[in-house]
C-alpha cells in the first residue's frame, strides 16, 4: 500500500510554462536586501583584506609605472630575479598593482555601498531602540537573557520597586515604569549605536575622498631642483620653484641628521612664497605642498649645435645609481634634436677606473638606438664635438629633490576620518545599556513579595 | 640612565617570568573548591565563574542577613604573582620614561624601543583585565607573549640613535606610536581569550577554567579598546604622512599591513553581529587579527618602504 502526499506533476509538454517575472522594484528590494545583509558585508571586508595583504606581500609598481609600457616593462624586468618564470603570470593577474587592479576596485565600491544600505536599513531600528525601546519582554526573555542578575530583597513590592527605580535614576538610566509604577526598562546612553552610523558614513566619505585624490589630484614625486636655479614645474601649473640654498647635516654614526632647502615658489612669473623646507615641514600655498624627499649631485651641461646656437643649457640631476651603486647617472631628452643623454659620475664617495674624480662621462642615443652614437669622457669648462653637437660639462652642485602635489580630496579624508574616529569611540566607549526588570514574589521566603530584577545589556 | 633603563627592563621581563611560573603552578594545582547547594541557586547566565553576580540566594538570606562582608583574600603565591605583573609594570613603566629623558624623545623610534613598548602594552592590557575579570589562566597565554616581545626587544642593540628626519616630530612620533601600543596590547590579549576559548574543550582536564562566554567577552572587550585606537593611530599615521611626504597614504607596506589588521578587527566587530560567525569563528579571527599584529610590528624584516626603521 502507498499512501499518496502531493499530486503528482506532469512535466510533459502539455503543462502550462510558468512564468517567475521578476519587477524592477522586487528586483532592487533584493539587491538592497543583499547588501545590507551582514554576512555579505563581512565577506566583502575579508576579502578586502585578503586583496590588501597581496599587495602587502608582493612588491607594487608605482601608478605612473604601470601606465607606461616601457618603464612597466623595465620595472617587470627588476623583479624577474625574485620571481623568474612566475613574474610575467603575476604580472598577468595584477599582482603588482593590487591597488589600482579591477577586483580591488569592485570590492572596494561593493564595499561602499553595502556599508550605504546597510547604514540606511539600521536607521530606523536604532531609532526605535532609542526612542520607543520595547519595554514589556516575554518571561522567557528573562531565563535566556545572556546577561542577567537576581538580587533577593526582603520587605514591600511598592517599595522594592520604587527603590529600584532610585537606583536605575542615580545611575543615570532613562527609567520606564508600568501603570503599576513596576520599572519596567531602563536604559543609559541611548544614543551609543547611532556612532556605528557616523563610523560607517565615514568610510563612505573616506573613499569619495580618495577618489577625489585619485582623479583630480596632482602630484609630482621627483621634481628635482639644482640649487642657484629655478625649475618650470610646467603641465599647465604655471608654477616655477628656486633653491636657493640647501644644507644636509648628519649625526656622529654618519646618519642624516637633517636636510633642509630654502625655496622660493613662482605662479606665473611671480613670486607666491618663500620657505626654508624640512621633511616635517613643507611649504604650503593656495592648496599646493612642496615638500622635502631627497638631496643629491647635478652636473651643469651646456650643449650646442653646429651653428653655435645653444640647445640646452641647464644642471642635470644625477638622481639614479647603478646596481653596484659606483655610478650616479642622470638622464634629459632633447626632442628636437631626437636625442637621449645621459651623464654620469662615480657616486658620491665612490672612486672608479673609468671615470676619473671631477669628470663626467656623456653618452648619446639617438632616439631608438640601443648604442651611444657618442661617448666621451668630459673635462670640467673644456668642450668637446661629438654627434653634431658640442658638449660642455661645467660643474658639479647639489640638487634638492623635491614633491609637488595638489589634493583636493584630502580635506573629505580628513573630515572622513574625524568621523571615523569620533564614530568609532563613541560606539566602542559609550554602550547602550538596556535592563529589564522583572519583580516577582520569591516562593517559601518568609517576608512579602521580594523584588527579583533581571538584567541584561 | 640607558643602562638603567635596560637592567629595569631586564628585572621586570625576570618578574614577568616568576609571574607566569607562579600562576601555572597554581592553575596545575587548582581543585574546584566545594560550593554549596544553596549558594548556586542563582544563577548568573553569561558570566563565568570568577564573576558571581548575585551571590545571594532567599535561604542564605534567611541565614544571613547581612552577607555584604566577604572573606579577605589570603596572601598566597597568586598574590605574590599578581604583585608581581604590576611592579614589573612599574619598573617598565620607569625605563621607558628614563629612556625617553636621555633619548630626548619617546622611546618609539627602533625595534628595540618599539619592542620595549610592545612589552608595555601587552603588561597593561594584561593588568588591566586581570584586574577587571580575574581571570589567571589569561595570563598562560599572555605573559609567554610578553616575555617573548621583551627577548625579542634583548635581541636588539639597544643604544640609542638620533632621530632620523622622516620621524623628527615628535608629537605625532608619540600620539601615533603610543596608540599602536594600547591597540597592540589589547590586541594581544584579546587573542589570549580567543585562544583559550578554543581550546577550552580540550582542558577539560584543567579546574577552574572561565566560562567560554566570559573568553568571549575578555576578547570582545579586548577589541573594544583596540580597534578605536587602532583607528586612531592610523589617521594619526596619515596626517604625519601628509606632513611629511605630502600624501596621506602610499600604499607603503608597514602601513598597508595595518590597514589589513584593521579591517580584521572590523570583520570581527561585524561577525559578532552575524549569528553564525559567532564562537569559533570569531575567536578565529581574532588570532588572526593578532597574526596580523605581529606581521606588521615585524614586517620591516621582510620589505622596505617609508617605514624600514621601525
Amino acid at each position: 500500500m502507498s499512501i499518496e502526499t502531493r499530486p503528482t506533476v506532469d512535466h510533459g509538454a502539455e503543462a502550462p510554462e510558468e512564468h517567475h517575472d521578476l519587477s524592477v522594484g522586487e528586483l532592487f528590494r533584493r539587491l538592497y536586501a543583499l547588501f545590507y545583509n551582514k554576512r555579505f558585508g563581512l565577506l566583502l571586508i575579508l576579502a578586502m583584506a585578503v586583496l590588501t595583504l597581496v599587495g602587502v606581500l608582493f612588491p607594487q609598481a608605482p601608478g605612473e609605472v604601470l601606465a607606461d609600457p616601457e618603464s612597466s616593462a623595465q620595472w617587470l624586468a627588476g623583479q624577474e630575479g625574485r620571481y623568474g618564470n612566475w613574474t610575467g603570470v603575476l604580472a598577468a593577474v595584477g599582482i603588482f598593482g593590487v591597488f589600482s587592479a579591477i577586483p580591488f576596485k569592485v570590492v572596494t565600491i561593493l564595499l561602499a555601498l553595502s556599508i550605504i544600505a546597510c547604514t540606511t536599513h539600521r536607521l530606523p531600528l536604532l531609532y526605535n531602540q532609542a526612542m520607543k525601546p520595547r519595554v514589556r519582554v516575554r518571561p522567557t526573555f528573562f531565563d535566556h537573557a545572556r546577561v542577567r542578575a537576581t538580587a533577593v530583597v526582603k520587605g514591600d513590592e511598592a517599595a522594592a520597586a520604587e527603590a529600584v527605580r532610585q537606583r536605575l535614576l542615580k545611575e543615570r538610566y532613562r527609567v520606564t515604569t508600568g501603570e503599576d509604577g513596576v520599572p519596567l526598562y531602563a536604559d543609559r546612553n541611548r544614543f551609543a549605536p547611532f556612532g556605528t552610523v557616523v563610523a560607517h558614513a565615514a568610510f563612505v566619505v573616506i573613499l569619495a575622498g580618495v577618489f577625489i585624490t585619485s582623479t583630480f589630484g596632482f602630484r609630482v614625486d621627483d621634481l628635482s631642483v639644482p640649487i642657484g636655479t629655478r625649475v618650470e614645474v610646467g603641465r599647465d601649473t604655471g608654477l616655477a620653484v628656486e633653491a636657493t640654498s640647501f644644507k644636509d647635516s648628519y649625526n656622529p654614526d654618519g646618519s642624516p641628521n637633517d636636510y633642509v632647502s630654502d625655496l622660493v615658489l613662482f605662479h606665473d612669473g611671480q613670486q607666491v612664497a618663500s620657505q626654508t623646507v624640512r621633511v616635517n615641514a613643507p611649504l604650503n600655498w593656495n592648496g599646493w605642498s612642496l615638500n622635502q624627499a631627497s638631496f643629491g649631485i647635478a652636473a651643469d651641461l651646456k650643449v650646442s649645435a653646429a651653428d653655435g646656437s645653444v640647445v640646452f643649457d641647464q644642471s642635470i640631476p644625477l638622481v639614479y645609481q647603478t646596481q653596484d651603486r659606483q655610478y650616479a647617472y642622470g638622464r634629459i631628452d632633447l626632442p628636437e634634436q631626437q636625442l637621449q643623454i645621459y651623464l654620469i659620475t662615480p657616486a658620491s664617495g665612490k672612486v672608479v677606473d673609468d671615470i676619473p674624480a671631477g669628470k663626467a662621462q656623456i653618452e648619446v642615443y639617438p632616439f631608438g638606438a640601443e648604442k651611444p652614437s657618442f661617448q666621451t669622457i668630459l673635462t670640467p669648462g673644456e668642450a668637446v664635438t661629438g654627434a653634431d653637437h658640442s658638449w660642455t660639462f661645467a660643474r658639479e652642485r647639489q640638487y634638492t629633490g623635491l614633491m609637488l602635489s595638489r589634493d583636493p580630496g584630502a580635506v573629505w579624508v580628513w573630515v572622513g576620518s574625524a568621523m571615523l574616529a569620533i564614530g568609532t569611540c563613541w560606539t566602542m566607549f559609550l554602550r547602550h545599556k538596556r535592563i529589564w526588570v522583572r519583580l516577582e514574589p520569591v516562593k517559601g521566603a518568609r517576608a512579602c513579595p521580594s523584588p527579583r530584577p533581571t538584567v541584561t545589556t | 640612565m640607558l643602562e638603567l633603563s635596560r637592567a629595569l627592563l631586564m628585572g621586570a621581563t625576570g618578574l614577568v617570568i616568576v609571574s607566569l611560573i607562579i600562576n601555572v603552578v597554581v592553575v596545575a594545582t587548582r581543585h574546584r573548591k566545594p560550593v554549596s547547594k544553596a549558594a548556586r541557586k542563582p544563577v548568573a547566565v553569561g558570566r563565568g565563574a570568577s564573576h558571581p553576580v548575585s551571590p545571594l540566594s532567599p535561604a542564605e538570606f534567611d541565614e544571613n542577613p547581612n552577607p555584604a562582608v566577604a572573606p579577605a583574600p589570603q596572601r598566597g603565591v597568586a598574590w605574590f604573582s599578581d604583585r608581581s605583573v604590576e611592579v614589573a609594570l612599574l619598573a617598565m613603566t620607569v625605563a621607558l620614561i628614563l629612556r625617553s629623558v636621555v633619548t630626548g624623545h619617546a622611546p618609539f623610534s627602533n625595534q628595540y624601543e618599539f619592542a620595549c613598548a610592545f612589552g608595555w602594552g601587552i603588561t597593561a592590557a594584561y593588568v588591566y583585565f586581570e584586574r577587571k575579570y580575574r581571570v589567571r589562566t589569561l595570563s598562560l597565554v599572555v605573559l609567554p607573549l610578553v616575555v617573548t616581545a621583551m627577548l625579542y626587544a634583548f635581541a636588539q642593540g639597544s643604544e640609542a640613535a638620533p632621530l632620523m628626519p622622516a620621524l623628527q616630530n615628535r608629537l605625532l612620533l608619540t600620539l601615533h606610536v603610543i596608540t599602536a601600543v594600547i591597540a597592540y596590547g589589547a590586541a594581544a590579549v584579546s587573542s589570549a581569550a580567543a585562544i583559550l576559548y578554543l581550546l577550552r574543550p580540550r582542558l577539560t582536564k584543567i579546574k577552574g577554567l572561565p566560562s567560554a562566554d566570559l573568553l568571549d567577552e575578555i576578547g570582545y572587550r579586548g577589541i573594544v579598546i583596540c580597534f578605536p585606537m587602532l583607528t586612531i593611530m592610523i589617521i594619526l599615521g596619515a596626517i604625519w604622512a601628509d606632513i611629511a611626504w605630502g600624501r596621506y597614504w602610499s600604499w607603503d607596506p608597514k602601513e598597508t599591513a595595518a590597514l589589513v589588521t584593521w579591517l580584521i578587527y572590523g570583520a570581527y566587530l561585524h561577525a559578532r553581529v552575524v549569528r553564525d560567525w559567532r564562537g569559533n569563528k570569531a575567536a578565529w579571527l581574532l588570532i588572526l587579527g593578532f597574526a596580523a599584529v605581529v606581521f606588521t610590528f615585524l614586517g620591516n624584516h621582510f620589505f622596505g618602504g617609508l617605514h624600514s626603521y621601525a
